[in-house]
């Protein structure tokens, strides 16, 4: 039976190449989380900036509504059979008292400007966590409009 | 010999573990990352083509005559003003995420001889493609779907078509005369 030992020089070789690639795994790990958390991070707000997009245009309820009324944070739409108000406050949008982004982001600007017929919405969400934030400005047409 | 197995199987496991984070590195920094550049285009996309449809909607509402006096083959952007918008020859340079995107829509010859109704092609070239929209607009003198009730009912307008078509590598874009077209 051969016995197999190592020198102490063998041996810190050994430690320092097993930590050199100790490390770069380790570093290669890291960036692998880090990037896919901010890639997750950046979707949220693309998803829930999509999601108050969305609710703005498909649902187009201006557009079928009798009346238009706005404030600098509020659009309200009278319907014959009620009213539909999109507003804004303590950094979350609601929609008829539904909110529509999530806890995780919060609405760091929201604007309402109104020129002739045509109204426009500019939303910027941020992420609590990271700092990042999303914009956009959506542009309605009013078939109806008072002010 | 069990020496010689004990490393054969440890170096089959570092090939697998290898190969494995060899894939992960590049799904994560090349797969993802062009999925994530997409993916931010996409809603820049969204949100100005529906904007320009909603104005290119109200503006010929307003005004059909609009959309009738613009020239076949000239670019032309929505700019805004403190009265709504006018349209303007040329192309719109927007940066949006440090990214540059030019807006531009012009008249379709499709419809030239049907004067109650124009086809508008609105475009947007990203930094990866160029988008394009097809958008029919109709001047019709009746009712159209959801509305009880008109004020000027002898200038209203259809939208027909507002979904995005088709994308286009950047390479058959053609700039002359400082408009841009789209090479034939």
């Amino acid at each position: 039976m051969k016995k197999i030992s190592f020198t102490l020089i063998e041996l810190l070789i050994y430690l320092f190449i097993m930590s050199i690639f100790g490390v770069l795994i380790i570093m290669i790990f890291y960036s692998i989380i880090f990037y896919s958390e901010n890639y997750l991070q950046r979707s949220l707000l693309r998803t829930e900036l999509f999601k108050i997009l969305n609710r703005l245009y498909i649902d187009n309820i201006i557009s079928t509504s009798t009346n238009v009324l706005s404030t600098s944070s509020i659009v309200f739409n009278l319907f014959p059979y009620g009213v539909d108000y999109f507003y804004y406050t303590s950094s979350d949008i609601y929609l008829n008292n539904s909110k529509l982004n999530s806890k995780e982001i919060y609405v760091k600007n929201f604007y309402i400007t109104t020129s002739s017929n045509f109204i426009s919405i500019f939303v910027e969400l941020e992420n609590k966590s990271r700092k990042q934030n999303i914009y956009a400005t959506s542009v309605l047409y009013l078939w109806q409009f008072e002010e | 010999m069990k020496l010689k197995c004990q490393i054969l199987v440890e170096t089959l496991i570092a090939i697998v573990f290898i190969s494995f984070l060899t894939l992960l590195v590049f799904f994560i920094f090349n797969v993802v990352s062009k999925i994530n550049l997409i993916s931010e285009d996409a809603i820049f996309v969204y949100n100005k083509f529906i904007n320009y449809q909603n104005i290119l909607l109200g503006l010929s509402r307003e005004n059909f005559s609009q959309i009738e006096d613009l020239e076949y083959g000239k670019n032309y952007f929505l700019k805004p003003t403190t009265s709504g918008y006018i349209i303007v020859e040329g192309t719109e340079n927007e940066i949006w995420k440090s990214n540059q995107y030019l807006i531009w829509f012009e008249k379709s010859s499709s419809f030239d001889e049907l004067d109650n109704k124009k086809m508008v092609y609105i475009y947007i070239q990203s930094p990866n493609k160029l988008y394009k929209s097809n958008l029919l607009l109709a001047n019709i003198k009746e009712r159209v779907f959801n509305q009880n009730e008109w004020l000027f009912p002898t200038t209203s307008v259809l939208s027909v078509n507002t979904t995005s078509i088709y994308y286009q590598e950047i390479e058959n874009l053609t700039t002359s005369d400082g408009l841009i077209r789209l090479s034939e």
